[in-house]
């Protein structure tokens, strides 16, 4: 690739781009044996499939549809793509059986509080639970989620905690999870219709976990008002207090904003300063206030990461109203509205 | 298999040389798949090395897979929905037949199609081949 004028994205090294003539980017991402080639151009992209193709054997797939098992689709006249995995979802539904399911508002209704107390207990509940392909079923829920699902990630994460040892209720859990795709697979992840820069928001939900009182945190990113990027994850150590917990889901979004802004200026993206929304005032403060106390002494040099950054100018934080977070998706089960408006914030159409 | 070996060979996959001493050469296996293109069989035959037989440190150092992150694709399909942009797919044939090797890995020659008279000679592997630690998956 490098013999042909690319450059090597450091942030990914399937991503290589070179300028056109023009100075628009042309981008090539490459892995195992698949190609997807972007440009204005259309001409120029011609030729270099040309080229391409007389050095490699190669076979022209024409404008891209499927990719990892998602299916694109293009309102060129709207300038908008669609991401969606209606088919993978048909697919695994039917491999559960969950075709004919009812369908459910939500991943996981609140009412479901799963912990390690619903482990099978003896040897006749493990047994019960021996026929179940919970693991497969957490996997495939995975892909879903990884690709182009953000609307599950927390549940995802909640039922792969007990993936070595499942229970009944667990199990019962998964099932939601399938309903709640059953009646939303059709949703598709849509970009275009925001603006064009790197817009994040974290969240927190303190003491989550029931078992361990680990928080769970989250980030979201957009680019073209369509998410990008997003974690649900428990936290590694326990948070003493909310601000707490939310100053450490701030600071691992500013990491992913900072990979994400390095990869957007491969991608020949000027892009502005990321801008990281925090519905916690006071982990807002704490970020930006080298402040010492008693109540934060405690907290790990390494948390304070994020300090460093919004000083360097790499990322800009801010304060927003818990209603307009859609971060919340990610740390905690929501009432059907609430996640409704959430998902919507993030292009999930 | 046919095809196989003729692209194996068109690719300039291996030399025949005599195995060095204390080198063992890898076994490999024809392994044979029958894929349904529009309702009509077809059926592929693949040469694999038995990359479980492979030892580190003397047929391979250090295992890397190229994997695309699903955000630079979703990134990406953000800003071509952006700028209107061009966006083609390629597939490219036989893939890591073209990455180079730098171990040096020694196998047996395919069962069925052993050189006559070069019976004693091993192949030393120039091209990454499936099943081996080298190769993606």
């Amino acid at each position: 690739m490098l013999s042909q004028g690319f450059d090597r994205s450091y942030a990914d090294h399937c991503l290589y781009t070179r300028k056109d003539i023009d100075d628009s980017p042309i981008i090539l991402v490459l892995y195992v044996d698949d190609m997807l080639l972007a440009g204005k151009r259309k001409t120029s992209l011609d030729a270099l499939k040309d080229q391409l193709k007389s050095v490699f054997s190669m076979k022209d797939l024409g404008n891209a549809e499927h990719i990892l098992g998602m299916r694109i689709s293009r309102n060129r006249k709207d300038k908008l793509l669609f991401l969606s995995q209606e088919k993978y979802i048909e697919k695994v539904l039917n491999r559960f059986n969950m075709a004919e399911a009812k369908s459910l508002g939500v991943p996981l209704p609140s009412y479901l509080k799963l912990s390690k107390a619903d482990c099978p207990k003896d040897e006749m509940e493990v047994n019960a639970m021996k026929g179940i392909p919970y693991a497969s079923a957490c996997g495939s829920l995975m892909y879903a989620m990884v690709a182009t699902r953000p609307d599950i990630a927390y549940a995802v994460g909640v039922v792969s905690r007990y993936m070595s040892n499942p229970g009944k209720a667990h199990w019962e859990a998964v099932k939601c999870v399938f309903r709640y795709l059953k009646g939303t697979q059709r949703k598709c992840l849509c970009y275009g219709k925001g603006a064009l820069s790197l817009q994040g928001y974290c969240d927190a939900d303190m003491a989550g976990d029931l078992d361990t009182r680990k928080s769970t945190s989250g980030y979201i990113f957009t680019v073209a008002g369509g998410a990008v990027s997003w974690c649900s994850k428990l936290q590694k150590i326990v948070a003493l207090s909310t601000t707490e917990a939310e100053y450490i889901s701030a600071t691992e979004a500013s990491k992913e904003a900072i990979w994400l802004s390095r990869l957007a200026e491969d991608l020949g993206m000027s892009v502005s300063t990321p801008v990281l929304g925090c519905d916690s005032q006071s982990a807002v403060y704490l970020a930006k206030n080298a402040m010492f106390h008693s109540r934060t002494k405690h907290i790990d040099v390494r948390h304070h990461f994020i300090r460093q950054v919004l000083e360097d100018g790499l990322v800009t934080l801010t304060k927003i109203k818990t209603q307009d977070n859609p971060a919340d998706i990610l740390t905690k089960s929501l009432g059907k509205a609430q996640h409704e408006h959430c998902i919507q914030l993030v292009g999930v159409t | 298999m046919q095809e196989e070996i003729k692209s194996l060979y068109a690719n300039d996959t291996w030399d025949l040389v005599s195995l060095p001493k204390g080198r063992k050469a890898l076994p490999n296996k024809w392994v044979y798949k029958v894929k349904k293109i529009e309702g009509k069989p077809k059926y592929k035959a693949r040469l694999v090395a038995k990359g479980y037989a492979q030892k580190e440190g003397i047929d391979f150092q250090e295992v890397f897979s190229p994997v695309v992150k699903m955000t630079t694709l979703r990134v990406l399909f953000a800003l071509t929905a952006m700028l209107n942009l061009e966006l083609y797919q390629m597939d490219v044939k036989i893939a890591f037949l073209h990455g180079d090797i730098d171990e040096e890995i020694y196998m047996k020659q395919p069962e069925g199609f052993v050189v006559p008279n070069k019976e004693h000679l091993v192949c030393k592997l120039k091209r990454s081949l499936y099943g081996l630690k080298q190769a993606p998956r």
